[in-house]
């Protein structure tokens, strides 16, 4: 890497914090620094190169997935879906030690596989769950913990909209990328369902012990509603996988199945179909004014070959990938106190995946890494993103959510360490795929 | 204090939900296309071009909702250090943000009618099975970046009257987990 391009590097650097400390929209924040780069170091007329590199990223027939998928989760958000997986969970786990404080984690984790938010997640489930947990006399902490955890699996179970902004930003099949994300995700279930298990059993007082005692049939008659539910989930995870659908016909069947499903709820009706409408086309033109700039940002950096050179010179310092991930795993977790997740993704592609793929990883396991790394970010104490959301729900103090949450981040970080050292958990799944 | 408002208020907010719907009909079509495409596929009919208008239409639905999008403060960015400040430091602030905001929005705009004006000269046309002019589906990109500019426009006037800006009011008005309900 030559001074010259180091010193560029780094004046754009400079730039980009500059605008986005000031509080600059992240999406155009993206766009000024690509139009500093190539007006000031670069060699080809900004002009041409900003609309033409926006257009050819984003007239594109995969990225439809996007609002789509983002539109199944708002129809669902509106539909009461929380109360159906409360109600319906909750015979079921009863009679595991920490009872209904397991609702949290498996409700989390069904909600967020159509959400594909985790900040959704913590709200939707938090606003049903936290009160009644604590009408029954559940340890506060420990209702507030799992359900910060839990809602971070909304980005690992697919379908999972940061997982298509990592697959369009890296070039990896988004199918596979879903796929990659299925046994991460109930691995991390697993572990804080385990986690809450041993809790109870040691600290009696964490649950209450009076338990309804219902039949069988009783049982069943109040899971119905998860039925439709999880009908639903399956026939988008099933059809992608067994290759009958690609990503985007999933998002669209699941549109049709979520306007379904919320008929057959009764709170589908015209304002709903707007309101969900109108939020979705919101929450994807946000994405997508983000997804422009960084593709104009990379087009811009692709002219100065900064990419190639930082790659080439973490190359000839021969690092040891571990330490690698190491630094960009500590670099995440900062910037997840500022940033969300998608945006930090997009923000750092451009950069990040070429050093990655020069240390030798697999871009795919990359994803699923990065993916849980940020996850672990959104709750990093005492500033992560999540915890915001759900000190908003709990009206309590972000240093008590934080607390709460800490167990439940130390458990993410023990899942970053796991899929890096069993690096099978992620990849052998969608090996499968044909 | 409740003045009724202008024709031109009245017109500019018009301008910003019209086009927010118009966006959000692009992503009807997009679902109804790709469902058209799989029932045609299982019928042994090919919707012909399907694949070209979900690719155009996914630019329209991006770009045709940027100004209500920012209006509603649905456009992220880091407010750590801006909710710090307040009085007129902070509108100051914000106005240099908007303006910064105005010239790189403004040159996307200007890039975006540059592109389509090249479109027109040279006569490019789609390449695919639907065959029209190349500039009219590229037609949402300027027309989106332009509704846009007038957003930001509308607002830096405002602020510098002294008056409220759209965006702070839907940041106060809602939750942040309102705001950020899904990532």
């Amino acid at each position: 890497m030559t001074p010259e391009m180091a010193q560029i590097a780094l004046t754009l650097l400079l730039v980009l914090l500059l605008f986005l400390g000031s509080g600059m929209w992240i999406g155009i924040a993206l766009l000024g620094v690509g139009w500093v780069g190539l007006t000031f170091f670069g060699t080809v007329p900004v002009e041409k190169a900003m609309a033409s590199s926006v257009w050819q990223s984003k007239a594109s027939w995969t990225l439809a997935a996007l609002p789509l998928f983002i539109w199944m989760g708002e129809i669902l958000f509106r539909a009461r879906l929380s109360e159906i997986l409360f109600r319906g969970l909750a015979p079921w786990l009863g009679w595991l030690p920490g009872r209904l404080l397991h609702v949290n984690v498996a409700g989390c984790a069904v909600f967020a596989a159509v959400s594909g938010s985790s900040a959704a997640t913590a709200a939707t489930i938090g606003r049903m769950s936290l009160p009644e947990l604590q009408r029954l006399g559940y340890n506060r902490s420990l209702s507030i913990g799992s359900l910060a955890g839990s809602a971070t699996l909304g980005l690992l179970i697919p379908p999972s909209i940061i997982m298509i902004v990592y697959g369009v930003a890296a070039d990896v099949s988004i199918i596979r990328l879903f796929m990659a994300g299925v046994l991460p995700g109930l691995m991390m279930a697993a572990l804080f369902m385990v986690y809450i298990i041993i809790v109870a059993l040691i600290r009696k007082e964490t649950a209450p012990s009076a338990v309804e005692t219902m039949g069988l049939g009783e049982k069943l008659r109040r899971s119905t509603g998860l039925i439709p539910v999880i009908l639903l989930i399956g026939g988008v995870i099933g059809t992608i996988y067994a290759g009958i659908a690609t990503a985007t016909e999933a998002a669209a069947g699941g549109v049709i199945g979520a306007l379904i499903l919320a008929a057959f709820q009764r709170s589908l009706n015209w304002p709903m179909f707007a309101e969900s409408l109108l939020a979705a086309t919101r929450l994807s033109c946000m994405i997508f004014m983000i997804l422009s700039g960084a593709a104009f940002l990379t087009t811009a950096l692709a002219f100065s070959g900064i990419p190639a050179a930082l790659a080439g010179w973490v190359a000839e310092m021969d690092l040891n990938p571990y330490t690698l991930l190491f630094f960009l795993c500590i670099m995440y977790v900062i910037l997840g106190c500022f940033i969300e997740g998608i945006s930090m993704i997009v923000l750092t592609a451009t950069v990040v995946l070429p050093l990655v793929a020069q240390a030798g990883f697999d871009l795919l396991w990359f994803g699923i890494f990065v993916i849980m790394v940020v996850e672990t970010a959104q709750i990093t104490p005492p500033l992560g993103f999540n915890l915001f959301v759900i000190q908003g729900l709990t009206g309590r103090g972000i240093f008590s959510v934080a607390r709460s949450a800490l167990p439940f981040f130390l458990l993410l970080l023990v899942g970053v360490v796991l899929i890096t050292v069993f690096p099978a958990i992620v990849t052998w799944f969608p090996s499968t795929l044909g | 204090m409740a003045t009724p408002a202008s024709p031109l208020r009245r017109a500019l907010d018009g301008l910003y939900v019209v086009s927010a719907y118009v966006g959000a009909a692009f992503i009807v079509a997009i679902g109804v296309l790709i469902a058209a495409q799989v029932v045609g596929r299982e019928l042994g009919v090919q919707v012909v071009g399907a694949d070209d208008l979900t690719a155009w239409s996914v630019v329209a639905a991006g770009f045709l909702p940027l100004a209500y999008t920012y209006r509603t403060a649905g456009h992220i960015r880091v407010t750590l250090l801006v909710e710090r400040r307040s009085g007129p430091m902070h509108r100051i602030w914000e106005i240099a943000v908007m303006a910064v905001a105005l010239f790189f929005v403004g040159f996307l705009c200007y890039s975006s009618f540059d592109m389509i004006g090249d479109a027109i000269r040279f006569g490019d046309m789609t390449q695919g099975l639907i065959v029209i002019p190349m500039f009219v589906p590229q037609l949402s990109m300027p027309v989106g970046t332009l509704i846009f500019v007038i957003a930001i426009i509308d607002d830096l006037v405002a602020a510098m009257r002294g008056g409220p800006i759209s965006y702070r009011k839907a940041e106060r008005s809602t939750t942040r987990a309102d705001i950020t309900h899904a990532d």
